[in-house]
């Protein structure tokens, strides 16, 4: 699998970066179980560590620890880190999880480059195995249905049953899956099923023998679906005990426009707009409803996409800055 | 059975004994019943030292082709104890428990009574009482009440209540005669004896550890406790867990992770409830091995393993064991969630395990000079577990950073002798391997462009 830190900077894939802003105005929403600042940040930061410079500059985390697969590379890690509270942890995220200790509230981005697989599985049971009340996951996967090349479309659908079964192991696989939701678009909605399923599973052993106020329930608060190439979902909630309800509810999640529960996602999509267009788009919004913006030349379907993320559309002359 | 007239809408459903003695005997292997009468033992020693040591009280079994005999001084069976409750199929829920008894289920004693022999004679003295039964089984079973109704009581032979016993004279004596041929056989195998003496030392360590000493024909039993290697750079993990839903009392759980001596046999998980060994060295899923990417199969270079559970409870039917106490329940429901926490500690373990392996193979090929994994392991000592801290995660050295410089990889091939005699004359080297990287550098010189080096 190629590393796609390599490949292109992240800051630079539009639809990204708002995912990016958006999971700090949630993760902001933290403060009814602690203060945010008192959280530890798990993620994968790359060579770039966007999403470590802004948890830490927007949110103020300051206990960060990013684990990096690429363990040939370790001086170009510690190089890049853009702050001296950054630790880093070299291994698979297999090897560095069971290694952690997880006695704190913890915002965890486990931001894959690949396709959901075994290896991703075992890393969200060893997360619901540990994790406490408060913490956060949220869960990035590429799914973009597999191609084979020069393949009829009955074969295409067989091959992408075989590879996803081998994938995430055929007892995983909800039953009644056909071929058909394997394909482009459909694809997600299986992913984000046996992801939740994981996570239910290993909730449900680790709950068994705990009093009704001590078990722990994930709450999905993050659906959403984007591409800057690939076509990436995004799954993220709240792990609370019973006994802390209260305080989810105090988060307020649902008033943020792109919170989404269940199985309809938010889709960021960042159209191409001149920073005159923005400048133009900004001065009409906010706005209800927002099909009252407008801007002539310029595909209404962009309008609306932009006028639903504007408020983390990336400015690039920010980040770069940045 | 006589006929009696009854409610022609009643239809029976009652048990009867020769069902009971099938069924009871069926699933337990032979040394598995008489480990469950020292049980019985050791919870009259729990009885009589809640807490502290076990010095001085013993445990002797005599095995012989013509009587099996069992003594301890571990405070004898209580009358009332022995009236209502000791000799029951099944144990009443009213049933006074002893605080971190090992034998709930109530079918122990009658269950190795039944797979032994025909005769059984038990000799209780408590500190105030003393009693005696005897029992003959074809009797037992032919014995009607006088409304035609099986029978299923037992009666003191002998009984002083209120009375004076000597410390020395407390305890309780059980004796089984008319064998079963089979059983009569095995006692007069010395493999049996030897098998049975090392089953029992396995399943009550912990009690011997407390000072208890079991004799098999006269001879102390001996037993290696477990111990985990610790140093400064070695650490076992140790979890500590607490379960007070499934009932009054809490499960309280101790999790140990760590490294041992290199044993193929020995290597694995051992699960201990109230101390008592139910599972040994288990290599299997139903501790932690081959679940999918989280923890491989077990394997030989995992032979250092060591996991140690140990649940312990007041009231002991809370603890994940099987009636046999020769396995763990895989689906009770403290058990499955523990299973959860001893996969992830067993990890980073197995991880280590393999790095050593790791550096076995690289050292013994050259490939590096230091061995400071290996070295650590070396230098760390083995220590009992009740010293040790809880900790999350078990600590142990990383291996140091591979060499600056390229990433290197090996390349292996074959190729008839005499072609590599005729290379190595033409190169001027000795070796194969010298052959392998000279022909390869000539390769890329001239066909590797600018950047062949």
């Amino acid at each position: 699998m190629a590393n796609s830190g390599e490949l292109v900077n992240y800051s630079l894939r539009p639809a990204k970066a708002a995912e990016r802003k958006m999971l700090c105005e949630l993760a902001r929403r933290l403060g009814p179980f602690s203060r945010v600042e008192t959280y530890r940040y798990i993620g994968f930061g790359s060579i770039y560590f966007a999403d470590f410079q802004l948890f830490h500059q927007s949110l103020g985390i300051s206990d960060m620890l990013s684990i990096e697969k690429d363990e040939a590379n370790e001086a170009r890690f510690e190089f890049n880190k853009p702050f001296r509270c950054v630790e880093l942890k070299l291994g698979q995220s297999n090897t560095v999880l069971p290694h952690l200790s997880w006695d704190r509230r913890s915002l965890l981005w486990l931001d894959y480059d690949g396709k959901l697989d075994k290896s991703v599985l075992a890393d969200l049971a060893t997360v619901c195995s540990k994790v406490v009340s408060g913490s956060l996951l949220i869960v990035s996967v590429n799914v973009e249905p597999d191609r084979k090349p020069n393949a009829s479309p009955e074969e295409q659908d067989d091959h992408r049953l075989k590879i996803f079964s081998e994938a995430v192991g055929v007892e995983k696989v909800p039953l009644g899956t056909a071929r058909a939701n394997l394909r482009s678009g459909e694809l997600a909605k299986v992913c984000r099923r046996v992801i939740n399923n994981e996570i239910a599973r290993e909730l449900t052993i680790r709950n068994g023998p705990l009093l009704d106020e001590r078990k722990l329930h994930f709450e999905q608060v993050i659906h959403f679906l984007y591409a800057d190439g690939a076509q990436m979902l995004t799954i993220g909630g709240m792990f609370y005990e019973e006994r802390e309800r209260s305080l989810l509810n105090a988060c307020g999640f649902q008033q943020l426009t792109f919170v989404r529960g269940g199985d309809q996602a938010f889709t960021i999509r960042a159209p191409k707009l001149t920073h005159k267009e923005i400048r133009y788009l900004n001065s009409q919004l906010p706005r209800v409803p927002a099909t009252e913006v407008i801007l002539s030349g310029v595909p209404e379907s962009d309008v609306q996409a932009y006028a639903a993320i504007y408020r983390y559309y990336p400015s690039f002359i920010e980040i770069l800055a940045g | 059975m006589p006929d009696t007239p009854q409610d022609p809408r009643q239809i029976k459903a009652s048990p009867t004994k020769e069902f009971f003695i099938h069924m009871l005997v069926r699933d337990i292997p032979l040394p598995r019943s008489i480990i469950d009468l020292i049980d019985n033992s050791i919870d009259g020693a729990r009885r009589i030292r809640p807490t502290g040591s076990f010095d001085g009280l013993w445990v002797r079994l005599e095995i012989k082709p013509s009587q099996f005999r069992i003594a301890d001084n571990c405070g004898g069976i209580p009358v009332e104890n022995a009236r209502n409750y000791a000799f029951r199929f099944g144990r009443p829920k009213e049933a006074t428990s002893i605080t971190g008894s090992i034998g709930q289920f109530g079918v122990g004693m009658k269950r190795t009574f039944f797979k032994l022999g025909e005769e059984f004679r038990v000799f209780s003295n408590t500190v105030n009482s003393r009693f005696s039964i005897e029992i003959k089984l074809q009797e037992w079973i032919a014995r009607y009440s006088p409304e035609g109704e099986e029978d299923w009581h037992f009666r003191f032979k002998t009984l002083d209540e209120d009375v004076q016993v000597p410390t020395d004279d407390q305890g309780t004596i059980i004796e089984i005669e008319s064998l079963h041929p089979s059983v009569a056989e095995s006692f007069g195998q010395d493999e049996f004896i030897s098998r049975l003496s090392q089953d029992i030392a396995v399943a009550h360590s912990m009690s011997m550890d407390r000072g208890l000493c079991i004799t098999l024909n006269g001879i102390p039993l001996r037993h290696d406790p477990l111990r985990l290697l610790n140093s400064t750079l070695i650490q076992p993990a140790h979890v500590e867990l607490e379960y007070t839903d499934p009932g009054p009392k809490p499960v309280k759980v101790n999790l140990y992770a760590g490294l041992s001596e290199r044993s193929k046999e020995e290597g694995g998980w051992y699960v201990f409830c109230n101390g008592r060994m139910v599972l040994r060295a288990d290599q299997t899923n139903l501790t932690v091995w081959a679940e999918g990417e989280r923890v491989p199969k077990y394997h030989p270079d995992f032979a250092r393993f060591r996991g140690l559970a140990y649940f312990d409870s007041d009231d002991a039917s809370l603890l994940p064991w099987t009636t046999t106490k020769t396995g763990v329940d895989a689906d009770s429901l403290v058990y499955r969630a523990v299973r959860q926490q001893m996969i992830e500690i067993t990890r980073p373990v197995l991880e280590f395990l393999r790095k050593v392996e790791d550096e076995r193979k690289k050292h013994e090929d050259g490939d590096v000079q230091d061995n400071p994994l290996a070295r650590a392991i070396a230098g760390a000592s083995a220590a009992g577990i009740s010293d040790l801290p809880a900790r999350s995660v078990f600590v142990a050295p990383q291996p140091p950073p591979p060499p600056p410089g390229p990433r290197m990889e090996t390349i292996a091939y074959k190729k008839p002798v005499e072609q590599i005699d005729r290379a190595k004359e033409l190169l001027c080297v000795s070796t194969n391997k010298k052959v392998g990287e000279k022909t390869f550098d000539y390769y890329l010189k001239y066909e590797g462009g600018a950047d062949g080096k």
